[in-house]
Protein backbone atom coordinates (compact mmCIF):
# COMPACT_ATOMS: atom_id res chain seq x y z
CA UNK A 1 0.00 0.00 0.00
CA UNK A 2 1.23 3.11 -0.64
CA UNK A 3 2.42 5.36 1.94
CA UNK A 4 0.52 8.25 0.83
CA UNK A 5 -2.95 7.01 2.47
CA UNK A 6 -3.42 7.73 6.06
CA UNK A 7 -6.67 5.66 6.75
CA UNK A 8 -8.22 2.58 6.18
CA UNK A 9 -12.28 4.03 5.95
CA UNK A 10 -15.36 1.73 6.17
CA UNK A 11 -18.59 2.80 4.09
CA UNK A 12 -21.33 3.57 6.43
CA UNK A 13 -23.83 4.79 3.96
CA UNK A 14 -23.99 4.99 -0.02
CA UNK A 15 -26.81 6.58 -1.91
CA UNK A 16 -27.44 7.38 -5.51
CA UNK A 17 -28.78 10.56 -5.57
CA UNK A 18 -28.75 11.02 -9.46
CA UNK A 19 -28.85 8.56 -12.14
CA UNK A 20 -25.00 9.47 -12.41
CA UNK A 21 -24.13 10.43 -8.90
CA UNK A 22 -23.11 8.70 -5.77
CA UNK A 23 -23.23 10.09 -2.69
CA UNK A 24 -20.76 8.27 0.47
CA UNK A 25 -20.43 8.61 3.30
CA UNK A 26 -17.14 6.77 5.40
CA UNK A 27 -15.73 6.81 8.86
CA UNK A 28 -12.35 4.90 10.03
CA UNK A 29 -12.20 1.56 10.50
CA UNK A 30 -10.49 2.22 14.26
CA UNK A 31 -13.34 3.90 15.00
CA UNK A 32 -11.02 7.38 15.57
CA UNK A 33 -12.08 10.80 13.93
CA UNK A 34 -10.65 12.03 11.01
CA UNK A 35 -8.66 14.70 10.41
CA UNK A 36 -9.91 17.71 10.13
CA UNK A 37 -10.44 20.33 6.72
CA UNK A 38 -11.38 23.62 5.43
CA UNK A 39 -13.93 24.14 2.76
CA UNK A 40 -12.93 23.43 -0.57
CA UNK A 41 -10.46 20.18 0.79
CA UNK A 42 -10.10 17.24 -1.50
CA UNK A 43 -9.09 13.54 -0.13
CA UNK A 44 -7.55 10.46 -2.70
CA UNK A 45 -9.57 7.70 -2.04
CA UNK A 46 -7.80 4.32 -3.01
CA UNK A 47 -10.07 1.67 -4.17
CA UNK A 48 -8.81 -2.02 -4.87
CA UNK A 49 -10.42 -4.18 -7.60
CA UNK A 50 -8.54 -6.99 -7.36
CA UNK A 51 -5.44 -6.85 -9.56
CA UNK A 52 -4.85 -2.90 -8.71
CA UNK A 53 -5.56 -0.19 -6.83
CA UNK A 54 -7.42 2.79 -8.33
CA UNK A 55 -6.75 6.56 -6.60
CA UNK A 56 -9.17 9.16 -7.30
CA UNK A 57 -9.20 12.51 -5.53
CA UNK A 58 -12.51 13.79 -4.86
CA UNK A 59 -13.84 17.07 -3.27
CA UNK A 60 -15.26 16.34 0.17
CA UNK A 61 -18.93 17.27 0.54
CA UNK A 62 -20.00 17.35 4.00
CA UNK A 63 -19.73 19.34 7.12
CA UNK A 64 -16.55 20.12 7.79
CA UNK A 65 -17.81 20.24 12.29
CA UNK A 66 -18.38 16.40 11.53
CA UNK A 67 -14.66 14.48 12.41
CA UNK A 68 -16.22 11.18 12.62
CA UNK A 69 -17.02 11.02 8.87
CA UNK A 70 -15.80 12.02 5.57
CA UNK A 71 -18.39 12.01 2.61
CA UNK A 72 -17.46 12.14 -1.04
CA UNK A 73 -20.14 12.57 -4.48
CA UNK A 74 -18.94 10.50 -7.44
CA UNK A 75 -19.94 10.73 -10.75
CA UNK A 76 -20.05 7.72 -13.29
CA UNK A 77 -17.48 8.70 -16.29
CA UNK A 78 -18.36 6.02 -18.31
CA UNK A 79 -15.67 7.03 -21.05
CA UNK A 80 -13.12 7.04 -18.11
CA UNK A 81 -10.22 4.80 -16.43
CA UNK A 82 -12.58 2.63 -14.59
CA UNK A 83 -12.29 4.32 -11.15
CA UNK A 84 -15.57 6.07 -10.99
CA UNK A 85 -17.28 2.87 -12.51
CA UNK A 86 -15.89 0.18 -9.73
CA UNK A 87 -17.11 3.24 -6.67
CA UNK A 88 -20.49 3.03 -8.18
CA UNK A 89 -20.74 -0.58 -8.86
CA UNK A 90 -18.62 -2.58 -6.22
CA UNK A 91 -18.10 0.24 -3.38
CA UNK A 92 -21.27 -0.28 -0.95
CA UNK A 93 -21.94 -0.50 2.78
CA UNK A 94 -19.31 -1.93 4.53
CA UNK A 95 -16.94 -1.60 2.07
CA UNK A 96 -13.09 -0.58 3.08
CA UNK A 97 -10.94 1.91 1.13
CA UNK A 98 -8.11 3.62 2.01
CA UNK A 99 -8.28 7.85 2.28
CA UNK A 100 -5.36 10.06 2.09
CA UNK A 101 -5.29 13.46 4.48
CA UNK A 102 -7.32 16.33 3.00
CA UNK A 103 -5.19 18.76 1.28
CA UNK A 104 -6.85 22.37 -0.31
CA UNK A 105 -6.20 23.63 -3.36
CA UNK A 106 -9.00 25.72 -3.60
CA UNK A 107 -9.74 27.56 -0.27
CA UNK A 108 -12.52 30.19 0.62
CA UNK A 109 -11.12 33.61 0.96
CA UNK A 110 -12.04 34.44 4.07
CA UNK A 111 -12.65 38.58 4.11
CA UNK A 112 -14.52 38.84 1.05
CA UNK A 113 -17.23 40.95 1.32
CA UNK A 114 -19.02 38.15 -0.79
CA UNK A 115 -18.33 34.83 -2.38
CA UNK A 116 -20.47 34.29 -5.27
CA UNK A 117 -19.93 30.88 -6.63
CA UNK A 118 -20.36 29.58 -10.02
CA UNK A 119 -20.88 25.32 -10.43
CA UNK A 120 -21.14 23.54 -13.52
CA UNK A 121 -22.28 19.90 -13.28
CA UNK A 122 -20.02 17.77 -10.12
CA UNK A 123 -18.42 21.09 -10.15
CA UNK A 124 -20.53 21.72 -7.22
CA UNK A 125 -18.94 19.65 -4.75
CA UNK A 126 -16.48 21.43 -3.35
CA UNK A 127 -19.45 24.16 -2.75
CA UNK A 128 -21.02 22.13 -0.15
CA UNK A 129 -18.28 22.90 2.31
CA UNK A 130 -18.18 26.32 0.67
CA UNK A 131 -21.89 27.02 1.65
CA UNK A 132 -22.17 24.67 4.96
CA UNK A 133 -19.44 27.23 6.23
CA UNK A 134 -20.35 30.35 4.92
CA UNK A 135 -23.40 29.93 6.35
CA UNK A 136 -21.87 29.32 9.80
CA UNK A 137 -20.30 32.22 9.56
CA UNK A 138 -23.16 34.66 8.36
CA UNK A 139 -21.11 35.11 4.76
CA UNK A 140 -22.63 36.91 1.88
CA UNK A 141 -22.90 34.12 -0.83
CA UNK A 142 -24.85 33.34 -4.39
CA UNK A 143 -24.37 30.29 -5.91
CA UNK A 144 -25.14 29.82 -9.54
CA UNK A 145 -25.42 25.79 -10.38
CA UNK A 146 -26.17 24.87 -14.09
CA UNK A 147 -26.75 21.23 -14.23
CA UNK A 148 -28.22 19.44 -17.59
CA UNK A 149 -31.42 18.62 -16.37
CA UNK A 150 -32.88 18.27 -12.71
CA UNK A 151 -33.11 14.49 -12.51
CA UNK A 152 -28.65 14.96 -12.76
CA UNK A 153 -28.32 18.20 -10.65
CA UNK A 154 -26.63 16.82 -7.55
CA UNK A 155 -27.88 18.55 -4.28
CA UNK A 156 -29.84 20.59 -6.48
CA UNK A 157 -33.10 20.11 -4.74
CA UNK A 158 -31.18 20.01 -1.30
CA UNK A 159 -29.68 23.13 -1.94
CA UNK A 160 -32.48 24.95 -3.26
CA UNK A 161 -34.87 24.04 -0.61
CA UNK A 162 -32.09 24.97 1.98
CA UNK A 163 -31.46 28.45 0.42
CA UNK A 164 -34.14 29.57 -2.16
CA UNK A 165 -32.58 32.96 -1.91
CA UNK A 166 -29.02 32.52 -2.45
CA UNK A 167 -29.15 29.33 -5.01
CA UNK A 168 -29.68 29.75 -8.48
CA UNK A 169 -30.27 26.59 -10.52
CA UNK A 170 -29.91 26.58 -14.53
CA UNK A 171 -31.31 23.43 -16.20
CA UNK A 172 -29.90 22.99 -19.32
CA UNK A 173 -33.11 20.55 -20.54
CA UNK A 174 -35.26 23.34 -20.05
CA UNK A 175 -33.15 26.09 -22.21
CA UNK A 176 -32.00 28.18 -19.49
CA UNK A 177 -28.56 28.79 -19.36
CA UNK A 178 -26.26 30.74 -16.73
CA UNK A 179 -25.20 34.11 -18.03
CA UNK A 180 -21.61 35.08 -16.69
CA UNK A 181 -22.27 38.35 -17.95
CA UNK A 182 -25.29 38.70 -16.42
CA UNK A 183 -23.76 36.94 -13.06
CA UNK A 184 -20.47 39.05 -12.83
CA UNK A 185 -22.14 42.21 -13.51
CA UNK A 186 -23.22 44.72 -10.73
CA UNK A 187 -21.55 42.55 -8.12
CA UNK A 188 -20.62 44.38 -4.58
CA UNK A 189 -16.91 45.51 -4.35
CA UNK A 190 -14.96 43.15 -2.50
CA UNK A 191 -16.81 40.41 -3.66
CA UNK A 192 -15.03 37.35 -4.72
CA UNK A 193 -16.01 34.52 -7.53
CA UNK A 194 -15.17 30.64 -7.19
CA UNK A 195 -15.62 28.56 -10.25
CA UNK A 196 -15.63 25.05 -10.66
CA UNK A 197 -16.63 22.99 -13.21
CA UNK A 198 -15.95 21.73 -17.00
CA UNK A 199 -13.08 23.33 -18.98
CA UNK A 200 -15.00 25.14 -20.86
CA UNK A 201 -16.84 26.25 -18.47
CA UNK A 202 -14.49 27.34 -15.89
CA UNK A 203 -12.10 29.16 -19.55
CA UNK A 204 -15.44 31.30 -20.31
CA UNK A 205 -16.20 32.51 -16.83
CA UNK A 206 -12.50 33.49 -16.44
CA UNK A 207 -12.51 35.12 -19.40
CA UNK A 208 -16.00 37.28 -18.95
CA UNK A 209 -14.53 38.16 -15.23
CA UNK A 210 -10.99 39.51 -16.63
CA UNK A 211 -12.79 41.45 -19.61
CA UNK A 212 -15.28 42.97 -16.80
CA UNK A 213 -12.60 44.18 -14.67
CA UNK A 214 -12.61 41.55 -12.07
CA UNK A 215 -8.57 41.31 -10.73
CA UNK A 216 -7.06 38.07 -10.96
CA UNK A 217 -6.90 37.99 -7.17
CA UNK A 218 -10.59 37.83 -6.34
CA UNK A 219 -11.28 35.25 -9.33
CA UNK A 220 -10.63 31.19 -8.31
CA UNK A 221 -11.62 28.27 -9.91
CA UNK A 222 -10.96 24.58 -9.78
CA UNK A 223 -11.57 22.55 -12.73
CA UNK A 224 -11.85 18.64 -13.15
CA UNK A 225 -8.93 16.89 -15.11
CA UNK A 226 -8.40 12.92 -14.81
CA UNK A 227 -5.86 11.96 -16.67
CA UNK A 228 -6.84 10.80 -20.29
CA UNK A 229 -5.58 7.89 -22.33
CA UNK A 230 -2.99 8.64 -24.40
CA UNK A 231 -0.05 6.07 -26.23
CA UNK A 232 1.62 3.34 -24.47
CA UNK A 233 4.91 3.99 -23.84
CA UNK A 234 8.55 3.04 -21.81
CA UNK A 235 9.70 5.37 -18.97
CA UNK A 236 13.54 4.99 -18.31
CA UNK A 237 14.53 5.53 -14.33
CA UNK A 238 18.20 6.80 -14.84
CA UNK A 239 18.73 6.35 -11.09
CA UNK A 240 17.35 3.19 -10.11
CA UNK A 241 18.22 1.59 -13.46
CA UNK A 242 14.71 0.07 -14.70
CA UNK A 243 12.62 0.20 -17.54
CA UNK A 244 8.36 0.43 -17.06
CA UNK A 245 6.05 0.42 -19.45
CA UNK A 246 3.04 2.51 -19.46
CA UNK A 247 0.11 1.59 -20.94
CA UNK A 248 -2.54 3.28 -22.99
CA UNK A 249 -5.14 3.18 -20.27
CA UNK A 250 -2.59 4.46 -17.19
CA UNK A 251 -1.17 7.25 -15.94
CA UNK A 252 2.83 7.74 -16.23
CA UNK A 253 2.11 7.99 -12.00
CA UNK A 254 -0.01 5.07 -11.60
CA UNK A 255 2.67 2.62 -13.91
CA UNK A 256 5.27 4.26 -11.29
CA UNK A 257 3.25 2.81 -8.48
CA UNK A 258 2.11 -0.24 -10.04
CA UNK A 259 6.03 -1.22 -9.90
CA UNK A 260 5.99 0.12 -6.56
CA UNK A 261 7.64 3.41 -6.84
CA UNK A 262 6.88 5.62 -4.32
CA UNK A 263 6.28 9.80 -6.37
CA UNK A 264 4.42 12.05 -3.69
CA UNK A 265 1.09 13.23 -4.70
CA UNK A 266 -2.03 14.94 -3.77
CA UNK A 267 -4.25 16.03 -6.33
CA UNK A 268 -4.16 13.29 -9.33
CA UNK A 269 -5.30 15.99 -11.67
CA UNK A 270 -2.08 18.03 -12.34
CA UNK A 271 -3.00 20.89 -9.89
CA UNK A 272 -0.77 21.23 -6.64
CA UNK A 273 2.70 20.21 -7.69
CA UNK A 274 3.08 17.53 -5.57
CA UNK A 275 4.49 15.02 -8.28
CA UNK A 276 7.09 16.96 -9.98
CA UNK A 277 9.75 14.85 -11.40
CA UNK A 278 12.50 15.24 -13.35
CA UNK A 279 12.92 14.39 -16.60
CA UNK A 280 16.23 13.46 -18.61
CA UNK A 281 15.40 12.72 -22.05
CA UNK A 282 12.29 12.37 -24.35
CA UNK A 283 9.82 14.38 -25.47
CA UNK A 284 6.40 15.54 -23.29
CA UNK A 285 3.55 16.60 -23.51
CA UNK A 286 1.97 18.54 -20.90
CA UNK A 287 -1.23 18.70 -19.41
CA UNK A 288 -1.11 19.74 -16.01
CA UNK A 289 -2.03 23.55 -14.61
CA UNK A 290 1.19 23.54 -12.09
CA UNK A 291 4.43 24.21 -14.23
CA UNK A 292 4.92 27.73 -15.83
CA UNK A 293 5.33 27.74 -19.90
CA UNK A 294 8.76 28.16 -19.57
CA UNK A 295 9.02 24.96 -17.30
CA UNK A 296 7.15 23.41 -19.96
CA UNK A 297 9.51 24.81 -22.60
CA UNK A 298 12.19 23.42 -21.07
CA UNK A 299 11.12 19.76 -21.36
CA UNK A 300 13.26 19.10 -18.21
CA UNK A 301 10.46 17.87 -15.20
CA UNK A 302 6.62 16.48 -15.53
CA UNK A 303 4.04 16.09 -14.13
CA UNK A 304 3.48 12.37 -14.07
CA UNK A 305 -0.38 12.31 -12.50
CA UNK A 306 -1.62 13.89 -16.01
CA UNK A 307 1.18 14.01 -18.72
CA UNK A 308 2.78 11.82 -20.71
CA UNK A 309 5.10 11.05 -22.96
CA UNK A 310 4.48 12.48 -27.04
CA UNK A 311 6.91 9.81 -28.06
CA UNK A 312 7.58 6.06 -27.21
CA UNK A 313 10.25 6.95 -24.43
CA UNK A 314 10.99 9.30 -21.06
CA UNK A 315 13.72 9.17 -18.62
CA UNK A 316 13.04 10.20 -15.59
CA UNK A 317 16.01 11.50 -13.10
CA UNK A 318 14.75 8.99 -10.27
CA UNK B 1 23.16 66.98 1.34
CA UNK B 2 21.50 65.64 3.73
CA UNK B 3 21.42 61.89 4.59
CA UNK B 4 18.88 60.05 5.52
CA UNK B 5 19.49 57.63 8.65
CA UNK B 6 18.55 54.67 7.49
CA UNK B 7 17.42 53.00 3.81
CA UNK B 8 15.25 49.86 4.09
CA UNK B 9 13.49 48.55 1.05
CA UNK B 10 9.88 48.74 2.51
CA UNK B 11 10.33 52.31 1.59
CA UNK B 12 7.25 52.93 -1.01
CA UNK B 13 7.77 54.27 -4.18
CA UNK B 14 5.24 55.74 -6.13
CA UNK B 15 4.05 55.99 -9.79
CA UNK B 16 1.82 58.36 -12.02
CA UNK B 17 -1.70 57.63 -11.94
CA UNK B 18 -2.06 54.56 -14.98
CA UNK B 19 -5.65 53.88 -16.85
CA UNK B 20 -6.35 50.40 -16.78
CA UNK B 21 -8.37 49.52 -19.81
CA UNK B 22 -10.46 47.15 -18.07
CA UNK B 23 -12.08 49.33 -15.60
CA UNK B 24 -16.06 49.63 -15.59
CA UNK B 25 -15.97 52.51 -13.58
CA UNK B 26 -13.36 54.65 -12.07
CA UNK B 27 -12.99 56.81 -8.98
CA UNK B 28 -10.52 59.83 -8.88
CA UNK B 29 -9.57 60.87 -5.19
CA UNK B 30 -7.07 63.81 -4.37
CA UNK B 31 -6.25 66.08 -1.66
CA UNK B 32 -4.51 69.91 -2.12
CA UNK B 33 -2.26 69.94 -4.65
CA UNK B 34 -3.25 66.35 -5.90
CA UNK B 35 -5.88 67.52 -7.65
CA UNK B 36 -2.63 68.64 -10.89
CA UNK B 37 -1.98 64.66 -11.05
CA UNK B 38 -5.75 64.01 -11.74
CA UNK B 39 -6.18 66.76 -13.88
CA UNK B 40 -2.86 65.31 -15.72
CA UNK B 41 -4.30 62.06 -15.75
CA UNK B 42 -7.42 63.01 -16.89
CA UNK B 43 -5.70 65.03 -19.85
CA UNK B 44 -3.33 61.76 -20.49
CA UNK B 45 -6.06 59.64 -21.20
CA UNK B 46 -8.53 60.90 -23.49
CA UNK B 47 -10.29 57.64 -24.13
CA UNK B 48 -11.81 57.16 -20.86
CA UNK B 49 -15.94 57.78 -21.27
CA UNK B 50 -16.95 60.51 -19.17
CA UNK B 51 -19.76 58.36 -17.75
CA UNK B 52 -17.70 55.88 -15.83
CA UNK B 53 -15.66 59.06 -14.03
CA UNK B 54 -15.99 60.36 -10.55
CA UNK B 55 -14.18 62.80 -8.92
CA UNK B 56 -13.75 63.17 -5.00
CA UNK B 57 -11.74 66.37 -4.18
CA UNK B 58 -10.49 67.73 -0.37
CA UNK B 59 -9.36 71.29 -0.86
CA UNK B 60 -8.22 72.12 2.43
CA UNK B 61 -5.06 73.88 2.33
CA UNK B 62 -4.65 77.58 2.70
CA UNK B 63 -3.93 78.62 -1.14
CA UNK B 64 -7.32 76.22 -2.64
CA UNK B 65 -7.17 75.11 -5.97
CA UNK B 66 -10.43 75.10 -7.29
CA UNK B 67 -10.96 71.82 -8.70
CA UNK B 68 -14.00 73.23 -10.83
CA UNK B 69 -11.78 74.98 -13.29
CA UNK B 70 -9.38 72.48 -14.34
CA UNK B 71 -11.99 69.59 -14.87
CA UNK B 72 -14.80 70.53 -16.93
CA UNK B 73 -18.16 69.28 -16.04
CA UNK B 74 -18.64 67.29 -19.12
CA UNK B 75 -15.19 65.34 -18.61
CA UNK B 76 -16.60 63.55 -15.69
CA UNK B 77 -19.82 61.71 -13.91
CA UNK B 78 -19.48 63.66 -10.73
CA UNK B 79 -17.35 65.60 -8.93
CA UNK B 80 -17.49 66.03 -5.48
CA UNK B 81 -15.93 68.66 -3.30
CA UNK B 82 -15.06 68.50 0.35
CA UNK B 83 -13.73 71.34 2.57
CA UNK B 84 -11.87 69.19 4.26
CA UNK B 85 -9.63 65.75 4.61
CA UNK B 86 -11.58 63.89 6.92
CA UNK B 87 -15.16 64.85 5.34
CA UNK B 88 -13.52 63.42 2.12
CA UNK B 89 -12.35 60.21 4.19
CA UNK B 90 -15.69 60.18 5.99
CA UNK B 91 -17.80 59.46 3.12
CA UNK B 92 -15.37 57.20 1.10
CA UNK B 93 -16.24 54.29 2.92
CA UNK B 94 -19.96 54.56 2.32
CA UNK B 95 -18.79 55.38 -1.81
CA UNK B 96 -17.11 52.43 -1.93
CA UNK B 97 -19.96 50.02 -0.39
CA UNK B 98 -21.70 51.47 -3.30
CA UNK B 99 -19.46 50.26 -5.64
CA UNK B 100 -19.30 47.40 -8.02
CA UNK B 101 -16.77 45.10 -9.29
CA UNK B 102 -14.24 46.53 -12.18
CA UNK B 103 -13.86 49.99 -10.09
CA UNK B 104 -10.71 51.09 -10.02
CA UNK B 105 -9.33 53.97 -7.94
CA UNK B 106 -6.76 56.95 -8.76
CA UNK B 107 -6.12 58.37 -5.55
CA UNK B 108 -3.19 61.68 -5.61
CA UNK B 109 -1.81 63.83 -2.79
CA UNK B 110 0.47 63.68 0.66
CA UNK B 111 1.91 60.43 1.47
CA UNK B 112 -0.11 60.35 4.78
CA UNK B 113 -3.46 61.06 2.58
CA UNK B 114 -2.70 58.17 0.22
CA UNK B 115 -2.41 55.77 2.51
CA UNK B 116 -4.84 57.08 4.76
CA UNK B 117 -7.09 56.00 1.30
CA UNK B 118 -5.63 52.98 0.23
CA UNK B 119 -6.15 51.62 3.72
CA UNK B 120 -9.89 52.49 3.46
CA UNK B 121 -9.81 50.86 -0.30
CA UNK B 122 -8.31 47.47 1.33
CA UNK B 123 -11.14 47.67 3.95
CA UNK B 124 -13.68 47.35 1.69
CA UNK B 125 -12.35 44.95 -0.50
CA UNK B 126 -10.11 46.19 -2.60
CA UNK B 127 -6.67 44.52 -4.03
CA UNK B 128 -3.72 46.43 -4.60
CA UNK B 129 -4.24 46.48 -8.17
CA UNK B 130 -7.51 48.24 -8.03
CA UNK B 131 -6.17 51.11 -6.76
CA UNK B 132 -3.24 52.80 -7.82
CA UNK B 133 -1.51 56.40 -6.34
CA UNK B 134 0.79 59.45 -7.16
CA UNK B 135 2.45 61.19 -4.60
CA UNK B 136 1.90 65.28 -4.83
CA UNK B 137 2.05 67.68 -2.23
CA UNK B 138 3.86 66.61 1.29
CA UNK B 139 5.71 63.79 1.77
CA UNK B 140 5.02 64.75 5.67
CA UNK B 141 4.90 61.04 7.28
CA UNK B 142 2.74 58.88 10.14
CA UNK B 143 5.37 57.76 12.24
CA UNK B 144 4.38 54.73 14.58
CA UNK B 145 5.75 54.58 18.13
CA UNK B 146 6.33 50.97 18.84
CA UNK B 147 6.92 51.88 22.81
CA UNK B 148 3.20 53.11 23.30
CA UNK B 149 1.41 51.98 20.10
CA UNK B 150 0.64 55.73 19.08
CA UNK B 151 0.96 56.91 15.55
CA UNK B 152 2.00 60.61 15.58
CA UNK B 153 0.51 62.03 12.15
CA UNK B 154 2.70 64.66 10.17
CA UNK B 155 6.24 64.32 10.80
CA UNK B 156 8.66 66.33 9.06
CA UNK B 157 11.48 65.42 11.01
CA UNK B 158 14.20 63.11 11.08
CA UNK B 159 13.56 62.57 14.92
CA UNK B 160 10.29 63.63 16.66
CA UNK B 161 8.90 63.50 20.13
CA UNK B 162 6.18 60.82 20.22
CA UNK B 163 2.63 62.36 20.91
CA UNK B 164 1.87 59.24 22.84
CA UNK B 165 4.33 58.74 25.68
CA UNK B 166 7.16 61.76 24.68
CA UNK B 167 9.99 59.36 23.72
CA UNK B 168 11.98 60.80 20.99
CA UNK B 169 12.04 58.70 17.90
CA UNK B 170 13.93 58.64 15.22
CA UNK B 171 11.92 57.38 12.05
CA UNK B 172 13.25 54.99 10.06
CA UNK B 173 12.53 53.81 6.16
CA UNK B 174 10.64 50.69 7.23
CA UNK B 175 7.28 51.39 6.07
CA UNK B 176 3.92 49.67 6.85
CA UNK B 177 1.35 49.30 4.60
CA UNK B 178 -1.46 48.06 6.82
CA UNK B 179 -1.08 50.92 8.66
CA UNK B 180 0.42 53.63 6.59
CA UNK B 181 3.05 54.78 8.55
CA UNK B 182 6.58 54.32 9.09
CA UNK B 183 8.39 52.87 12.34
CA UNK B 184 9.69 55.31 14.56
CA UNK B 185 12.58 53.84 17.47
CA UNK B 186 14.05 55.14 20.42
CA UNK B 187 16.67 57.29 19.28
CA UNK B 188 18.33 56.91 22.96
CA UNK B 189 17.55 53.51 23.32
CA UNK B 190 21.07 53.32 24.04
CA UNK B 191 22.36 56.31 25.55
CA UNK B 192 19.34 57.34 27.56
CA UNK B 193 19.17 61.19 27.31
CA UNK B 194 21.28 61.84 24.10
CA UNK B 195 19.41 63.28 21.83
CA UNK B 196 20.82 64.59 18.32
CA UNK B 197 19.49 67.67 16.99
CA UNK B 198 16.99 66.78 14.98
CA UNK B 199 16.42 68.13 10.92
CA UNK B 200 13.40 68.81 8.36
CA UNK B 201 13.52 66.01 5.48
CA UNK B 202 9.98 65.31 4.99
CA UNK B 203 8.17 68.56 3.54
S1 LIG C 1 -0.44 14.97 -7.90
FE1 LIG C 1 -0.96 17.07 -7.97
S2 LIG C 1 0.09 17.72 -9.75
FE2 LIG C 1 0.39 15.58 -9.79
Amino acid sequence: MSTNFSHTARVIRADQVTPLIKHFSFERVDGKPFSPFSAGSHVVIGMNNGTNTHKNPYSLVGSSNNFMEYEIAVRLDSTGRGGSLFMHNNIELGSEIEIGNPYNLFPVYKPAKKHLMIAGGVGITPFMTYIDEMNLMHSNFELHYSVRDFENGAFAKELQDKYPNQVNLYIQANGVMANFNEILDNQPLGTHVYVCGPQQMVADALRIADEMGWPNSSVHSEEFKAPEPGNPFTVTLAKSDCKINVRSRESLLEALENANIEIPYSCRGGACGFCKTEVIDGEITHRDYFLTDAEKASGNCIMPCISRAQGDHLTLNI
Amino acid sequence: MTEEISEIKSKPVYDILQYDPKSRSNLLVSEGNGLVGLVDFLNGSESIPPSTINVMCAISNAEPLNPSSYISPDRCNKMRLFDSVNALLEDLPVTLSNSQMGLRLYICGSEIFLWRVANLARAAGMHKSEYSMQLIGSKARRVYCPHCKTTSEEVTTDIHECVGCGLSLVNCDHFSREMGAYLGFRVDAEAHGEIPERKELYR
